[in-house]
């Protein structure tokens, strides 16, 4: 980001909300907020003990990691053969005030430097030879600065907080997997001995059954009628059980569980993968930072391939080139890798690196092509077919790119260079706000939220995409004072178009439907209705009363709630970005540096009250139970939120008066907006410099 | 005499009550007269319990074995293979034999139970065990009943010919593993889980 004064200031990544964080929160609430809200409510089959194990299960795991992962890879603590390379983990944490010194462990294997830990063990792992290389490299004095940056860098992972974010999202993401897979098979089994056991239990008759039994004397008889249960309370259970619907309950459990295994599949390959890439993007700008020179990151990784190169085997002549091959084969392992259990270790330096210049003058060159990645091939075909595999080759590396852990050199660099690229631009912001409401949406078809979800349908995916706009791309780009409105609008549009994108085909399907063939559609909707509604006893009669009012009615419904969500998205996130454009000219807050981010955060969480106890709750009525739009609950619940509103506007505006627009140093008026580096054009202060990355480039 | 040496002749001792036990199978009498009834059930007593003891104590000392899960598949192997033979009545005209293939049987039912221990007490699969466990019975069962009909009936009449084999006897080693997985699993979990929380709390002290 560049100032008027052309001076290049970079963005400091540290004064703004986490990515790694805000990713952690979006993954924790999606998964473990659909089913504890399904474990506080009703339903045929018992959730909550699912709630609490979902919740207790990853943590003990998470606990009991480090054990693990030392009986996995062979780690044992390092010896005293090892001290050098201890003493200069020690001595590096103590220089970023870590609370305690991670422990180093090593192994036999050749595991690459990684790190992980529990609460209060943290480990640093290598293998043995890797370990020797590193401590050998800090005895160099020519290598000891790039020995110490890639222990920075590992040491800020703790610093960040990511073996404790990271290790319990994995835990997290694990068991949710295996144990709604495991309560699918148990529930399916279970089910289906019911289903069959079924008839024989209407006629169970445990008198008849004791007295078949000729062998036993009328004693022994009369002590085994004694502990069987009676007819009449037989004759109870049968009514009960004559009530009950098997498949119905069958269909529920599946409906139930079937949306969590689908979204926890997506989250691992999509959202675990970025959240891997963007830590060790916080961890490279750490060390970086801590150094204080950007060259240190490219350094420690030509050290880093250096120290990893193997002699390449020499290819036979006269055998074509089969690189792009090599590729596809190299992808498609990674791909497997990534369902593989136990998950393979990521090591800190372990990817991208095969066409990383060893030479600084290369350096220019290479992060200047465009498009071209580390992981790149060339195609020796021609014509049509080029053009059509070139596309293929093309969509394939956007995938691998999503799906692979390690940010390549290049991304790495790059992200030092212009820390702001980490906050990605509006049509990444959008891709992942548009994914993440497709995930919401089959989250929100399990029965399990239904009771929130059909009184508060829109609630959800506006207040999810609501703070992570605001905090993942608004608050970055407010800070360097770059424009929003333009994007904010395109953000919305593609969240909003791509919802109408999937709607319309179904709405469409089922206005065909209704014309062609009403019977089955309205048999299939019925059958819908009882799986996710009936059974868990929210509807006993029948679903609709007539089948074209029932069509029209979901129609308008589903579209009117796309154009008022995306009115309410775009008014609440300008209304959210004027406001922070003005926080951004409070340049005499007193302790900016400590309060400014917290009443950022708080104007968002207004923006995240006011919507969610004020505007949602009335537009949701106003839509779908009109009639309900001027009862006294729903009237003082907006009258309430509407003070708290707006008591906290006059506290802000009051503030804004108070500090915005005045320079610190000499009370001098302060013209123009904020952006980057901005000075006070009488005394020359400069504002907010905590917002400035200071490393050279 | 250190702890290593005991180990060693506690180890020793038990094959030979093993070899003991097996040559007393091979010299008891074909029949035994309406007045040795109490020899009979001490012999009989004598016969499992032995077998018990020394199967623990030799599974204890070559431990190694059953931390792993294909060495707790080896009494359970030994259980299903003699629980077949016992099914199928094998060998009919041999009654030392058979015998030999009811005192596997027991043993094994017992072994299961040790090697589950040992194998849990290394590894914190407990849960996973129990609700494995738990997940194969219902289809286990499920298919039993579809196969067979009412298995309560069947279980039940079945106690009218106590000479003729029971119909579901495929079923005894999943009764014998479930009976083994549920208290064994809870208290492995419960157990690691207490070391858990331990190792962590002393990790900050």
């Amino acid at each position: 980001m560049t100032g008027p004064d052309d001076e290049d200031f970079k963005l400091n990544l540290f004064a703004l909300p986490s990515q790694t964080t805000l990713l952690f929160a979006l993954i924790i609430t999606m998964v473990l907020g659909t089913v504890i809200l399904g474990g506080l409510e009703r339903a045929p089959v018992l959730i909550w003990p699912l709630a609490v194990g979902l919740v207790l299960l990853p943590l003990r795991a998470f606990l009991a990691r480090p054990e693990y992962n030392c009986s996995q890879f062979h780690l044992t603590p390092a010896g005293p053969d090892l001290a050098r390379l201890q003493q200069a983990i020690a001595a590096e944490s103590a220089r970023i005030n870590l609370p305690r010194c991670p422990g180093l462990l090593v192994s036999t294997l050749p595991v690459p430097l990684h790190t992980f830990g529990s609460f209060r063990r943290w480990y640093i792992a290598a293998g043995y030879e890797d370990a020797c290389q590193l401590q050998n490299a800090l005895l160099d004095p020519l290598k000891a600065g790039d020995a110490r940056a890639i222990l920075l860098h590992e040491l800020h992972h703790f610093k960040n907080g990511d073996h404790w974010k990271l290790g319990y999202t994995r835990e997290l993401l694990q068991t949710t997997f295996a144990l709604t897979g495991w309560a699918i098979v148990f529930n399916m089994g279970l089910g289906l001995l019911l289903l069959v056991a079924a008839q024989a239990f209407q006629q169970f008759d445990p008198v008849r059954m004791v007295n078949g039994v000729t062998t036993l004397g009328p004693e022994a008889q009369q002590m085994l009628l004694q502990v069987l249960p009676s007819e009449a309370a037989m004759a109870e259970v049968r009514v009960k059980a004559a009530e009950i619907d098997l498949l119905r309950v069958l269909n529920f459990g599946f409906a139930a569980i079937l949306p969590i295994i689908v979204v926890v599949v997506l989250l691992r390959v999509f959202y675990w993968s970025k959240l891997w890439r963007t830590r060790e993007l916080y961890a490279d700008a750490g060390m970086v930072h801590t150094l204080g020179t950007s060259a240190a990151l490219y350094q420690a990784l030509v050290f880093h391939r250096a120290s990893q190169q193997k002699p390449e085997p020499e290819k036979p002549q006269n055998q074509p080139s089969r690189d792009w091959l090599a590729q596809v084969r190299g992808a498609l392992a990674g791909l497997g890798q990534i369902f593989r259990f136990p998950w393979p270790v990521y090591g800190a330096f372990a990817e991208g690196m095969s066409s990383l210049p060893v030479e600084r003058n290369e350096l220019q060159a290479y992060a200047s092509k465009p498009g071209a990645s580390p992981v790149g091939h060339k195609l020796s075909l021609s014509g049509i077919g080029n053009s059509i595999l070139s596309l293929l080759s093309r969509g394939w590396r956007a995938f691998i790119g999503l799906i692979k852990v390690h940010p390549d050199s290049r991304s790495r660099l790059f992200s030092i260079e212009d820390p702001s690229l980490i906050f990605g631009s509006w049509l990444s912001t959008a891709i992942l706000l548009s994914s993440l409401v497709l995930l919401l949406d089959v989250l929100i078809s399990s029965p399990l939220t239904l009771l929130y979800i059909g009184q508060w349908p829109m609630h959800f995916t506006t207040l999810i995409v609501l703070v992570t706009t605001a905090l993942g791309y608004l608050l970055p780009c407010v800070a360097q004072g770059k424009p929003v409105g333009k994007d904010l609008l395109r953000i919305v549009s593609v969240v909003a178009g791509l919802r109408l994108v999937w709607l319309l085909p179904v709405l469409a399907g089922l206005v065909l439907m209704l014309i062609l063939v009403p019977e089955i559609l309205s048999q299939t909707l019925d059958e819908a209705v009882s799986a996710i509604a009936r059974y868990a006893g929210y509807s006993d009669g029948p679903a609709f009363s007539n089948l074209s009012e029932f069509v029209f009615e979901t129609s308008y419904v589903n579209l009117a709630q796309i154009l008022i969500i995306f009115a309410i998205l775009i008014a609440s996130l300008l209304v959210t970005a004027r406001l922070l454009e003005r926080l951004f000219t409070w340049y005499s807050f007193p302790r900016s540096q400590q309060r400014l981010m917290n009443v950022a955060y708080l104007v968002t969480g207004g923006t995240l009250f006011v919507n969610g106890t004020v505007v949602l709750p009335l537009a949701t009525t106003a839509l779908l139970r009109p009639e309900e739009l001027f009862t006294p609950a729903l009237l003082l619940q907006a009258l309430f939120g509407g003070l708290i509103t707006a008591t906290g506007l006059v506290l802000f505006l009051r503030l804004d008066r108070k500090y915005a627009g005045r320079c610190p140093n000499c009370n001098a008026l302060v013209s123009e907006g904020h952006h980057l580096g901005k000075r006070c054009q009488n005394c020359g202060l400069f504002f907010f410099p905590w917002l400035i990355a200071e490393y050279e480039s | 005499m250190n702890r290593a040496n005991i180990a060693v002749w506690l180890a020793r001792l038990a094959w030979g009550v093993i070899v003991f036990d097996l040559i007393l199978i091979f010299i008891l009498p074909e029949t035994f007269g309406p007045d040795a009834v109490v020899i009979l059930v001490a012999i009989s007593l004598w016969l499992v319990l032995s077998l018990w003891l020394a199967t623990t104590g030799l599974m204890v000392y070559y431990r190694r074995i059953f931390y792993t899960w294909a060495g707790w598949a080896l009494p359970v192997t030994g259980l299903i293979a003699s629980n077949t033979l016992m099914a199928a009545g094998w060998p009919e005209a041999n009654s030392r034999l058979s015998l030999l293939v009811t005192l596997t049987f027991a043993t094994c039912t017992w072994g299961v139970g040790v090697a589950t221990a040992l194998l849990l007490w290394r590894r914190d699969a407990g849960l996973g065990m129990l609700g494995w466990m738990l997940a194969a019975f219902t289809w286990v069962a499920f298919f039993a009943w579809r196969i067979h009909g009412n298995l309560i009936e069947i279980s039940f009449l079945s106690i009218n010919n106590p000479n003729a084999t029971w119909p579901l006897w495929w079923i005894n080693p999943l009764f014998c593993l479930l009976g083994w997985s549920v208290p064994l699993g809870i208290a492995s979990f419960c157990i690691h889980t207490v070391k858990i929380i331990a190792r962590e709390y002393n990790a900050g002290h």
